[in-house]
């Protein structure tokens, strides 16, 4: 005989059990291809890229791997091992802080002057939004035959060249601004930089332009109103209501800006390859003048094929470190501008005040 | 004269109006020169490209500062010679042709088959983000932000050796894999379907709706504009994406190229006088849909990015 | 001591061009107009908005200092815009604005000494409370008197030091030692205890003396240390020609006292900010950000950082409307205990006529951008002017029945008669006399025969100047004719004419004819003869109380936003540019038939005058009561009516009745014994019964 059941408590569990499963049923349903794409092309290739970078993974035979000891990681932090890659890696690195360190705040402020520009709504502002905003759209590859056509050198007619004969070098990619010595460390500052400074400043900066633009429109009238009324000059409702007004925006481009300068590659690729090289580090990955870390990394992964054949786990171990220092640095910037906890010190104040009087 | 003052003298007798002060907008005026001495100078070099594209490789090479126009007049020389590989006969020129239609449809699919995907289950992971209530949803959502720190390069160098481990490194299907797993499309759509007032759903929910219903009739009608401008951002990034396609089929047969690789490799291979036009004309080529799409959109895009900003 | 203000300027002074320009700029163009009594004195202000929508319509006020002014009408009817315009956010149309004998037309809204609160409380979010309060306060400068403030700390320290307070000093040290870790509020506290001036414990604190016993020791040299400087001091301040009193307050060579604009100090601000902390409750919360306070909270420290500026005026715009109903009681009465408290002149902006009734000492109802009435809340509750004030105040509204007057018989359509009193006949025929004797005054205003029988004289005269032979008597005696006919005109708009036509004539009958300025003469005579003063529409509004005249307006209204939106943009322009240098033209267009309807308007009140006419009756639900209740005198015969709904409210009972096919709402007892759907008796008191003029709206009463 089968097991009698009280009707009463069984339709409970039951009912219960069946609007658990409903429920978990479409969730699992809805998140499951994305939380499968997310953990396949995600989580599994970066734990993937850590085990490449620990092992002597070879491309064409993966699955025959061996613990390297580090290797790759020796080469990049320890200067003896291999010298030259050490020093190309790391000039990369440098090449890259030093350019976003430059590069950062412009990138913050310029838009930041454009968008309080538009926001006295001069005739037309639309068209000038929509202007300002359409060189971030085009591809690097085509914003870099601009820049390559107005930086070519005389004999092959590039435009300045032509155009401004005496102003600049001759040759915008070979040649170094200024090259001085500190110790033994050559430094070399190319003047190709500044075609890259160019491309970046005319097709990196629109988005930062229309999200401070919005933000300088939604800080709310009657702050202003009240403002007026306390009895604050131009300057200083500038500085007291609007720029705490567009924080977040401001929080969000320095975000964006700071991982998209860490990143910088493609302007350098295409306009750069086959320029200016250091000579010291020609046949090391990365090495040129104006390398940066992800030329580095794509140098041996995608760019030469005797790289990737050889050093592959190289490019693996140098993103890893990569995004470390981009973490670090992501992890800076969100804790200094962090929402400022409430304290109490000025309420103790206030006790003691009143408690005197 | 005396009398002629007093002429002067009697006003009539209309109603008396205090003087307004009438501020000269300085700042508006101020502005307005300004912006447009700037966008005309930042739109010139559009103007270049376009120009330069239509520039005969003789008047590039003998009369290079004539760009509007060019000296001799507009020629469609330098896209015969992408397109069609059909070379004037003093041009020293690389004698392969470049297969630019495949690269046309590589980066088609890439751009468009991948954002289609990509949005259909973003949005079924936003809705149910916003909509469904289940256990660790915090904890889950947070990890996912937190993953936007990590850069895409860490994961795109294991990401290729996954592709090549399961065998995909021949075919384009490998172009849209890291996409899909992107956390930033979906962070968007999650907040503007967060401003659909959530009576509505709830209010279906009593009408015995299930939630795939709920969704196609009431979530998706509503938060259109966000998935129609993650759609172009996605669209957009598609198509201008060089890394990855790079990274993969990069240093091998050019079949497999996006436009933008072989563009890219076009134009490091074109810094010769002769061969500037063909660059610029490349550069035409892979700009001219991103452009379009733009005009015809720009207010929606525009709209999106501001609204993201905000909503952040 | 703070704010001392230079004297302001006196209004009526005779100055040249340069001196006026000078003292204005001295004095940051404040103006004293002496006359007027007022402490805020607002006259015939308008407010016209460039696409010609007119939002407040000659509004004149006058408000005595400690007075709570309320501005309340529905949404739309020109409150807010306002107390804008007191505030300085909206540029004033036309009229003037007089704050504290000020005129402050053209004055920015710092420089007006007034505090705002907002609807939205604009508080700045990312600042703490403290901040937020204190930021006012930072801002400014204040003038101060010069004071010497070297000569002030060492003296105050000898006073100390010649005291017997130094053991209080030394426990005054030990306590702030254990409280604070803090140095900077080490002397601060000690300071604040003493009841002395910061730089005393500063000194002490600089040389570590901290025992009663070390400082005694070493009094004497520190006096002798403290003389010595001020001996210094004395002589800097004698080489640049200075002088000070006892309190060290600094004098030039010819005894006058200098000033400086300076900013507060910290303990100043910390002082004042406090001090309002204090009034308000809002110790507690004084490290919070705005996004972590509740509504109420958020209100309280609004009104903070309006007190803590001690400025003369307050506006406040709908502060309670965004807080939820028992908190809004709450804060009703803090506001009135606030004002009573610090006192200040306070105008408050509201929708809701209960907090006018409870909060004002002095009530403006307002309505489409006029005002309906001004007076105490009992005096516009007992008595209201017109039907949008009697329907506006009072909760649950005043009933309002069709009904027909007869001398002083009211009929209702079911064939329910009142006496009224006996004098209301009289009362009744005034109002109507004066009601026409308005539209007369309107009418002969406009009225150009007289004009037009002018014009073709003077038209002759000019012919005959402009002929070669000049009858110089002839167009003398012409003139004179028009000089006649102008005598006759409207006394207010003659004044000028005349003085032209004299003008002319003075210039005709001079010895050396010059024929230009005959011409230029006659010109100025027949741009008088040609003007045409119309009709406005703010005449009507005025006669025809602007609710019900502004009916018909809506509609247009509401057309023509519609149709606006739709517009070329080249239109939109030129529509904005008209409106601008015209702005009642445009108005006018909207009243079609100005005259025709004035005289309209004439026979129906002389109809009303003589014969039987249509009235509104207004009783209050409270004034109704059960007819068994009710045994006052004067008392009407009862109503049989039949309950609808009871509304019971806990302390009344709120009856909706039927009395044949009229509604009616009355407040009874709560401890009356009625059920829904019964017949009852219900009656009410003569005296309570307002009567209202269809035509115009308003009351018909004695007083104007």
């Amino acid at each position: 005989m089968e097991k009698e059941v009280i009707l009463e408590e069984y339709s409970r569990k039951r009912s219960k059990a069946i609007s658990l499963f409903k429920k978990y049923g479409i969730v699992v349903l809805f998140l499951a291809p994305f939380m499968i794409c997310f953990i396949l092309f995600f989580l599994y290739p970066f734990f993937y890229g850590i085990w490449i970078s620990l092992t002597n993974f070879k491309l064409e035979a993966p699955g025959v791997e061996t613990w390297n000891d580090f290797r790759w990681y020796k080469f990049l932090f320890d200067k003896t091992s291999q010298p030259l890659l050490f020093e190309s890696f790391w000039r990369a690195v440098g090449h890259t802080i030093i350019f976003s360190i430059i590069m950062i705040p412009l990138a913050v402020l310029v838009p930041l002057f454009l968008a309080i520009l538009i926001n006295s709504k001069p005739v037309g502002y639309k068209v000038f939004r929509c202007l300002i905003y359409m060189p971030s759209i085009i591809p690097l590859t085509a914003a870099g035959s601009i820049f390559t056509l107005l930086f070519l050198p005389e004999q092959t007619s590039g435009l300045l060249a032509t155009l401004f004969p005496n102003f600049g070098p001759k040759e915008w990619f070979l040649e170094s601004m200024f090259t001085f010595n500190i110790g033994d460390f050559t430094v070399d500052v190319a003047w190709a930089w500044i075609p890259i400074f160019l491309m970046c400043f005319w097709g990196g900066w629109g988005s930062n332009f229309i999200i401070l633009s919005a933000g300088l429109q939604n800080v709310p009238k009657s702050l202003y109103e009240a403002a007026d009324i306390d009895g604050c000059s131009k300057l200083k409702k500038t500085l007291k209501v609007t720029i705490p007004g567009i924080k977040g925006q401001l929080v969000l481009c320095l975000f964006t800006t700071i991982i998209g300068y860490l990143g910088l590659y493609g302007q350098n690729y295409v306009l750069v390859t086959g320029g200016p090289i250091n000579p010291a580090l020609s046949s090391m990955p990365g090495g040129g003048k104006t390398s940066t870390i992800i030329y580095f990394i794509q140098d041996i992964v995608a760019n030469n094929t005797n790289f990737k054949a050889t050093l592959y786990g190289l490019g693996a171990a140098a993103s890893i470190v990569f995004a470390i220092i981009v973490g670090i640095i992501s992890g800076i910037q969100m804790y200094c501008t962090r929402d400022r906890k409430t304290g109490n010190k000025i309420s103790e104040e206030f006790k003691s005040w009143k408690a005197l009087n | 004269m005396e009398s002629a003052q007093l002429v002067v003298n009697f006003a009539l007798p209309e109603k008396e109006k205090t003087r307004k002060k009438f501020k000269f907008p300085v700042f508006k005026t101020i502005s307005f020169i300004f912006l447009l001495i700037f966008c005309i100078l930042w739109i010139s070099p559009f103007f270049i490209m376009f120009f330069g594209s239509l520039r005969g490789h003789y008047d590039a090479q003998y009369f290079p500062s004539e760009l509007f126009p060019p000296h001799s007049g507009l020629t469609l020389e330098n896209f015969k010679m992408l397109l069609l590989g059909e070379y004037p006969d003093d041009i020293v020129h690389n004698t392969t042709t470049y297969p630019i239609w495949n690269w046309f449809i590589n980066s088609c699919f890439s751009a468009i088959g991948g954002t289609l995907l990509y949005l259909i289950i973003a949005s079924f992971t936003a809705y149910t983000f916003v909509f469904v209530d289940f256990k660790f949803r915090k904890y889950i959502f947070a990890f996912l932000i937190a993953t936007l720190v990590i850069p895409g390069t860490a994961t795109s160098v294991g990401n290729q050796s996954f592709v090549y481990s399961i065998g995909l490194n021949n075919s384009i299907l490998a172009l849209i894999i890291p996409g899909l797993g992107g956390v930033y499309g979906m962070y968007l759509i999650k907040t503007f379907f967060e401003s659909i007032p959530k009576d509505l759903v709830e209010s279906a929910k009593m009408d015995g709706c299930s939630n795939i219903s709920i969704f196609a009739k009431i979530v998706f009608p509503l938060g259109k504009t966000a998935i129609y401008v993650q759609g172009l951002f996605g669209f957009m990034g598609g198509w201008n994406d060089l890394v990855w396609p790079q990274m993969l089929f990069g240093a091998k047969d050019n079949h497999l190229w996006t436009l933008q690789v072989g563009m890219a490799y076009i134009i490091n291979n074109s810094k010769t006088a002769d061969l500037i036009g063909t660059a610029l004309a490349s550069g035409v080529i892979c700009f001219l849909p991103v452009l379009v799409v733009y005009l015809i959109a720009q207010n929606k895009i525009i709209e999106g990015m501001a609204t993201a900003g905000i909503k952040r | 001591m703070e704010n001392e203000n230079k004297e302001v300027l006196d209004g009526k002074m005779l100055v040249t061009k340069k001196e006026a320009k000078k003292l204005l700029k001295e004095h940051e163009y404040k103006i004293a107009n002496n006359d007027i009594d007022a402490f805020v004195s607002l006259q015939g202000i308008n407010k016209i908005y460039p696409n010609g929508v007119q939002a407040v319509y000659d509004f004149n006020l006058d408000i005595q200092k400690h007075d709570f002014i309320v501005l309340v009408g529905p949404s739309g009817c020109g409150k807010s815009t306002t107390l804008r315009m007191v505030a300085g956010l909206e540029d004033i149309s036309s009229g003037y604005l007089y704050i504290d004998k000020i005129l402050s037309n053209y004055l920015e809204p710092k420089n007006r000494d007034i505090s705002m609160v907002f609807q939205s409380y604009a508080l700045y979010p990312q600042m703490t409370v403290y901040d937020n309060i204190a930021f006012p306060l930072k801002v400014r400068k204040y003038t101060k008197r010069k004071v010497d403030y070297k000569l002030l700390n060492n003296n105050a320290v000898i006073d100390i030091l010649n005291s017997d307070r130094l053991k209080d000093l030394e426990e005054a040290f030990i306590e702030a030692k254990n409280k604070e870790k803090n140095k900077g509020t080490v002397y601060a506290y000690v300071a604040t205890k003493m009841k002395i001036l910061e730089a005393v414990p500063k000194f002490f604190l600089k040389k570590h003396l901290l025992k009663a016993e070390e400082i005694l020791n070493s009094k004497e040299a520190l006096i002798n240390e403290l003389n010595e400087s001020n001996k210094k001091e004395e002589e800097i301040l004698a080489n640049k020609n200075l002088k000070h009193n006892d309190k060290f307050e600094l004098f030039n060579e010819k005894d006058e006292p200098l000033f400086e604009k300076v900013k507060l100090t910290k303990e100043e601000i910390k002082n004042k900010v406090f001090h309002a902390a204090d009034i308000l409750d809002l110790g507690p919360y004084l490290d919070r950000r705005p996004k972590e306070l509740s509504g109420g909270q958020m209100q309280r420290v609004a009104l903070g950082r309006a007190i803590v500026r001690n400025a003369k005026l307050f506006l406040m715009d709908e502060p309670l409307s965004n807080l939820d109903a028992k908190l809004r009681v709450q804060m009703r009465s803090e506001i009135v205990r606030l004002h009573e408290r610090i006192g200040a002149t306070t105008i408050y902006v509201t929708h809701d006529q209960t907090e006018a009734m409870t909060m004002a000492t002095k009530i403006v109802v307002m309505s489409k951008g006029w005002v309906q009435q001004v007076g105490i809340p009992q005096d516009v509750y007992d008595h209201p002017k017109n039907l949008f004030v009697a329907t506006f105040i009072g909760s649950p509204a005043m009933n309002i029945i069709d009904a027909e007057l007869h001398k002083n018989v009211l009929r209702f359509k079911n064939g329910y008669e009142v006496k009224l009193a006996d004098d209301f006949d009289e009362i009744r025929t005034k109002f109507y006399e004066r009601k026409i004797h308005e539209c007369e005054r309107l009418l002969k205003g406009i009225d150009h025969t007289l004009e037009d029988e002018a014009l073709p004289i003077l038209n002759e005269v000019i012919e005959l100047n402009n002929s070669e032979n000049k009858d110089v008597q002839e167009m003398l005696n012409k003139l004179t004719k028009v000089k006649e006919i102008a005598l006759n005109i409207h006394k207010e708009k003659t004044e000028n004419m005349l003085k032209a036509i004299d003008q002319a004539i003075n210039i005709v009958s001079d010895t050396n004819y010059n024929k230009e300025n005959v011409t230029k003469a006659l010109e100025i005579v027949m741009k008088f003869l040609e003007f045409r003063e119309q009709i406005k529409a703010s005449d009507i509004a005025r006669l025809h109380s602007a609710q019900i005249y502004n009916k018909a307006n809506d509609k247009k209204e509401v057309l023509s936003y519609a149709k606006r939106k739709h517009e070329f943009f080249w239109n939109k322009m030129i529509n904005k540019y008209k409106a601008k240098h015209n702005p009642i033209k445009v108005m006018n267009e909207y009243v079609a038939g100005a005259e025709d309807y004035i005289k309209d308007l004439l026979n129906k009140f002389k109809e009303s005058l003589i014969n039987t006419h249509q009235v509104k009756v207004g009783i209050r639900p409270e004034n109704i009561h059960l007819d068994s209740e009710y045994n006052k005198p004067n008392k009407a015969l009862p109503l049989k009516v039949n309950v609808d709904v009871i509304e019971r409210m806990g302390s009344e009972i709120l009856l909706h009745c039927d009395w044949n096919d009229l509604d009616l709402v009355a407040k009874i007892e709560s401890s009356s014994n009625v059920n829904a759907h019964e017949t009852i008796y219900l009656t009410f008191n003569i005296e309570r019964l307002h009567i209202f003029d269809v035509l115009s709206g308003e009351t018909i009463s004695n007083k104007i």
